[in-house]
C-alpha cells in the first residue's frame, strides 16, 4: 500500500463520520465532546462484552463456522444495546433525535477506529495492491448506518408502547455481524459481493428504522392530541 | 411523513450513490475474486564463483524490480520467462545489461522429462554455465503461481489494440513486482569447509599409504537445485562403503594388511579441488614424533603409494575408465591396479585414459592435484571424458543412479585394492589360463545393498554446494559420524586460496501485483466522489431532521389552532 493509498483508505473510513457530524445539523445541537463521551462509552461496553464472552464462551474460538455457537456468541452484542441505553439516558443531553445521532456517531466512530485503523496501519506495510483495504474502508459507511439505526431504535424501545414493531428491527441491527458471517460462510461471499450485501442490508435496516421512527412519531403526535 | 420518506428515496443523489456502488461491484468484482495478490516462492540462484580472479556466473542476488517479459529488455526490470523461451530466443545481449534480474521457470519435476526435453534442458544448462552477468539470475520450479505470473507478464507485453484500451491498461493494469525477501549474509572469511579423513592404520611404521579420495560438494549452473547424485554423490558413497568393507580386515592384528588406508572426503572439489590441494599441503608438511595417531596428521616420512580418486561411478556408461596424467610404468601401483581390475572383471570394459596435466589452468580431474605434487594418483570414473556435461548437471538426480552398477563398481575396486595390498597374485590363484574359477576375497554380501541405499539417501540426494554453509556443515558432520563407525576420523578446515565461493544459493522471492502510481489518483477521485455523495446524503438527512422538527411544530401549532378554533366555537355556540 502506498502512502497515497493509505490516505485514500483513511479518508474513506473516517471522513463519513465527520461529514455526518458537520453537515447533518448535529453540530448545531451538540458539542463534539459528547461524541467523545459516546466513544468512551463504546470502549467500556466492549470491555464488558469481552469479559462476558471470555466468561461464558471460553472455548468457542475454534476454527470453522457453526451457526449455533456463533449465534450464541453474537447474542453478547445485546450488551451494546444496554451500553447505548445507559449512555444516552445518563451521559448525553438534549432532544431525543440529537441524543441518538450523537450517541450513534461517537459509538460508530470508536467502532471504526477499533476495527479499521490498526488493520490499515498494519496493512500499509504490504506493497501489493489489493482491493481489500478499500472494501474495509467502505464497510465503515455501512456500519455507520447500522449503528445510528441501533442507537435510534434503542432510544425508542424504552420510550414507545409499540415495542412489537421496534424489536425486530432492533434485532436486525444487533445481529448484523452474525448475519454477515452467516451469509459469508453459507454462500461463500467474499470481496465485493459481500460488501454489496452489507450495504444492501445496512440500507434496508436504515430504511426500516426511518419507517419505524416516523410511525412512532405519528402515534406520539396522535397521543398528544 | 411517508411522503418525505418516499421523497428521500426519490432523491437523485441516492440513485447516483446506488449506481456508483453497483458499477464498482460489477466492474471490479469479476477479476478480483480469488485472485492472489501476493505469492512467495523459493528460487535458486545461478552459480557464482571465482577462480584465479575470473568471475563466473551471476554477480548479484538482490531483486526488487518490476516484472517484464523476455522481449522487453530494460534496465532495472525482472525478465520473467520459461526455460523454453530462453532456448528459443537470442538472449546474449540480455546478459550484458548492468542492473536487473532474470527469473526462469524450469519444470517442477525434472525426473519426468522426456528425452527431447532432457536434451533441450542440457542445452539450457550449457548456456547458463557460460553466462557471466551483472544481473541477478534465479531459477524457480514451475507451478500455478508461476503460470499466473507468466500470464500477467505476457499479456502486459502484448500491445493493446486501441489507444483507449492502451490508456486503460496503463492506468489500471496490474504490474508485478518481484522482490527477494531473505537477507542472507555473504560467506564470512571464517567459514571453512571441512575435509573429512578416515584412517585405517596397519600399525607398522614403514608401511605405505593408499588414499581414496572423493570430493563431496556439488555444483551446476544452479547449485541450489542439483543434488549431484553421481558427481560426486556416488564417490562419497563408494568411499564410505569401501571403508566399511575394508575396515573388517583391520579389525584384528592378524589380518591387518601392511598398508595404511586413508579415505578423504574433500571440500570444494568444484572450486579447483581446494580440499584436495589443502590436504596434500598438510600431508607433505607432516609432523615428526609419535603423536600423529591422534592428531589426524601423518608422519613426515609417510609416503603415498597411490591415491585413487573416485568420481561418478554410479551410472551405466559401458565401462570404467582410469584417468591418469600419463601411462603408468609397468610396476607402478596404478598399472598393477589396472591389471587387477581387468582380471577381476573380464566382462567389463576397463580402460586407461591419459590426459596431459596443465599447470596453468584449473585441474579437470582430482588426481591432477596429486600429480602436480609428484604423487602417484589416478581417477576412476564411468565418464570417458572430464568435459562430460553430466558432471555439472542439474539432471544428475538420484533417480539416474544405477544402484546395481554402483555396487558392482565398489566391489570391483575393493577386490582389486585388497588383492594389491595383500600381495595376492595378479592373475588369480593359478597362472594357468585353462583353469577358470571365481576367486574372491570378499563374501557375496560384503558390499551391503541396504547400506549403500541408505548412504545414497543420506549423502547423494541433497544439494551440497560449497557456498551453502548449512548444507556443507550438515553433510560433513554426517559423513564424520558415519565414517567413525568404521575407522579413525579427523576433520580439518580448508582455506580456500585463489578461488572464492559465494553464499547465496537460494532465496525467497515475493511476487506482488501492484498498480501503477497513477491508479491511486483514480482511486482518490473515486473516494472524493463517494464522499461528495455522502455529503449530499447528509444534507438530505439534515433536511429530514429539520423537517421533523417543522412537522412536529406544525402539528403542534395545528393542534393549538384547531383547539383554539374549537374552543371559540364552543364559546360561541
Amino acid at each position: 500500500m502506498s502512502f497515497f493509498h493509505f490516505i485514500n483508505c483513511i479518508a474513506l473510513s473516517f471522513a463519513p463520520y465527520f461529514i455526518v457530524y458537520k453537515y447533518s445539523g448535529i453540530n448545531e445541537y451538540s458539542s463534539i465532546w459528547k461524541c467523545a463521551t459516546a466513544s468512551g462509552g463504546y470502549l467500556l461496553t466492549q470491555l464488558a462484552k469481552l469479559l462476558i464472552l471470555a466468561t461464558f464462551f471460553p472455548d468457542l474460538d475454534g476454527e470453522g463456522f457453526a451457526i449455533l455457537p456463533e449465534f450464541l456468541k453474537s447474542s453478547a452484542d445485546i450488551i451494546d444495546v444496554i451500553g447505548l441505553h445507559l449512555l444516552m439516558t445518563n451521559f448525553l443531553a438534549g432532544k431525543g433525535e440529537v441524543r441518538f445521532v450523537v450517541g450513534g456517531l461517537g459509538w460508530g466512530f470508536a467502532h471504526s477506529i477499533a476495527h479499521r485503523l490498526v488493520l490499515l496501519w498494519v496493512g500499509a506495510r504490504g506493497t501489493a495492491f489489493t482491493w481489500r483495504w478499500i472494501q474495509t474502508s467502505l464497510n465503515s459507511s455501512a456500519d455507520l448506518m447500522v449503528i445510528v439505526s441501533l442507537a435510534c431504535l434503542t432510544w425508542m424501545i424504552t420510550r414507545s408502547q409499540n415495542k412489537v414493531i421496534i424489536s425486530p428491527v432492533l434485532a436486525m441491527c444487533v445481529f448484523s455481524t452474525f448475519v454477515y458471517q452467516t451469509v459469508q460462510h453459507s454462500f461463500s461471499l467474499y470481496g465485493w459481493p459481500l460488501l454489496a450485501f452489507r450495504f444492501v442490508y445496512s440500507i434496508a435496516t436504515a430504511a426500516l428504522t426511518v419507517i419505524v421512527y416516523s410511525a412512532n412519531r405519528t402515534t406520539n403526535a396522535r397521543k398528544n392530541e | 411523513m411517508q411522503e418525505e420518506i418516499i421523497d428521500f428515496f426519490r432523491n437523485p443523489a441516492l440513485f447516483f450513490y446506488m449506481t456508483l456502488m453497483m458499477t464498482v461491484c460489477v466492474v471490479s468484482g469479476s477479476q478480483q475474486v480469488g485472485d492472489v495478490v501476493e505469492t512467495e516462492f523459493h528460487a535458486y540462484r545461478l552459480h557464482q564463483y571465482e577462480i584465479s580472479g575470473n568471475m563466473y556466473g551471476s554477480r548479484n542476488h538482490r531483486v526488487s524490480y518490476e516484472a517484464v517479459s523476455l522481449g522487453a529488455r530494460a534496465l532495472r526490470r525482472t525478465m520473467v520467462t520459461s526455460w523454453r523461451e530462453v532456448l528459443t530466443h537470442d538472449v546474449d545481449d540480455m546478459w550484458a545489461l548492468s542492473t536487473g534480474a532474470v527469473l526462469i521457470f524450469i519444470p517442477d519435476n525434472l525426473d519426468e522429462l522426456n528425452d527431447i526435453d532432457r536434451k533441450a534442458f542440457l542445452d539450457l544448462e550449457t548456456k547458463l554455465l557460460n553466462v557471466r552477468t551483472d544481473l541477478a539470475v534465479y531459477v524457480a520450479p514451475y507451478n500455478d503461481d508461476a503460470a499466473s505470473i507468466l500470464n500477467d507478464v505476457n499479456s502486459r507485453a502484448e500491445k493493446a489494440p486501441s489507444a483507449l484500451q492502451h490508456l486503460i491498461q496503463s492506468l489500471s493494469g496490474n504490474t508485478i513486482s518481484i522482490t527477494s525477501s531473505d537477507q542472507i549474509p555473504e560467506l564470512t572469511d571464517s567459514y571453512k569447509p571441512v575435509n573429512v579423513v578416515g584412517r585405517l592404520s596397519s600399525g607398522d611404521r614403514a608401511s605405505l599409504t593408499i588414499a581414496f579420495v572423493a570430493h563431496y560438494d556439488t555444483s551446476s549452473a544452479v547449485p541450489g537445485v542439483s543434488p549431484g547424485a553421481d558427481s560426486n554423490g556416488s564417490g562419497v558413497v563408494a568411499l564410505l562403503e569401501l571403508l566399511a568393507v575394508l575396515s573388517k580386515f583391520y579389525d584384528s592384528p592378524s589380518t591387518r594388511p601392511p598398508y595404511n588406508l586413508l579415505f578423504i572426503w574433500t571440500a570444494g572439489g568444484k572450486l579447483n579441488y581446494q580440499g584436495t590441494r589443502h590436504w596434500i599441503d598438510e600431508f607433505q608438511k607432516g609432523i615428526e614424533g609419535s603423536e600423529f595417531l591422534d592428531s589426524g596428521v601423518n608422519r613426515k616420512d609417510d609416503r603415498i603409494d597411490l591415491a585413487i580418486c573416485i568420481e561418478s561411478i554410479g551410472r551405466k556408461t559401458g565401462g570404467l575408465y582410469m584417468h591418469a596424467g600419463k601411462t603408468p610404468s609397468e610396476n607402478s601401483a596404478a598399472a598393477q591396479l589396472l591389471r587387477r581390475l581387468n582380471n577381476i572383471a573380464p566382462n567389463k570394459k576397463i580402460e586407461l585414459v591419459t590426459k596431459k596435466i596443465s599447470l596453468t589452468t584449473a585441474s579437470v580431474w582430482e588426481h591432477e592435484k596429486f600429480n602436480i605434487k609428484r604423487m602417484p594418483a589416478v581417477t576412476l570414473s564411468t565418464l570417458p571424458s572430464p568435459t562430460d556435461p553430466a558432471r555439472n548437471s542439474i539432471l544428475d538426480l538420484p533417480s539416474t543412479l544405477d544402484e546395481e552398477e554402483l555396487i558392482d563398481n565398489i566391489r570391483l575396486i575393493a577386490e582389486a585394492v585388497l588383492g594389491y595390498i595383500l600381495g595376492l597374485p595378479e592373475t588369480g590363484p593359478s597362472s594357468d589360463s585353462r583353469i577358470k574359477s571365481e576367486v574372491s576375497m570378499l563374501s557375496k554380501d560384503a558390499v551391503d545393498k541396504q547400506r549403500v541405499h541408505h548412504f545414497i539417501r543420506q549423502f547423494a540426494s541433497r544439494p551440497r554446494p560449497v557456498g551453502d554453509q548449512k548444507a556443507t556443515e550438515s553433510v560433513t558432520s554426517n559423513l564424520a559420524s558415519a565414517a567413525a563407525g568404521y575407522g579413525q576420523v579427523f576433520k580439518s578446515g580448508v582455506t580456500i586460496t585463489d578461488a572464492k565461493a559465494f553464499g547465496v544459493t537460494q532465496n525467497r522471492l515475493v511476487a506482488e501485483r501492484v498498480k501503477p502510481a497513477v491508479f491511486e489518483l483514480v482511486i482518490a477521485a473515486g473516494v472524493f466522489g463517494y464522499l461528495t455523495v455522502f455529503y449530499y446524503v447528509s444534507l438530505q438527512n439534515r433536511q429530514l431532521i429539520v423537517n421533523n422538527f417543522l412537522f412536529q411544530l406544525t402539528t403542534h401549532s395545528q393542534n393549538t389552532i384547531e383547539g383554539t378554533v374549537s374552543a371559540i366555537r364552543k364559546s360561541i355556540f
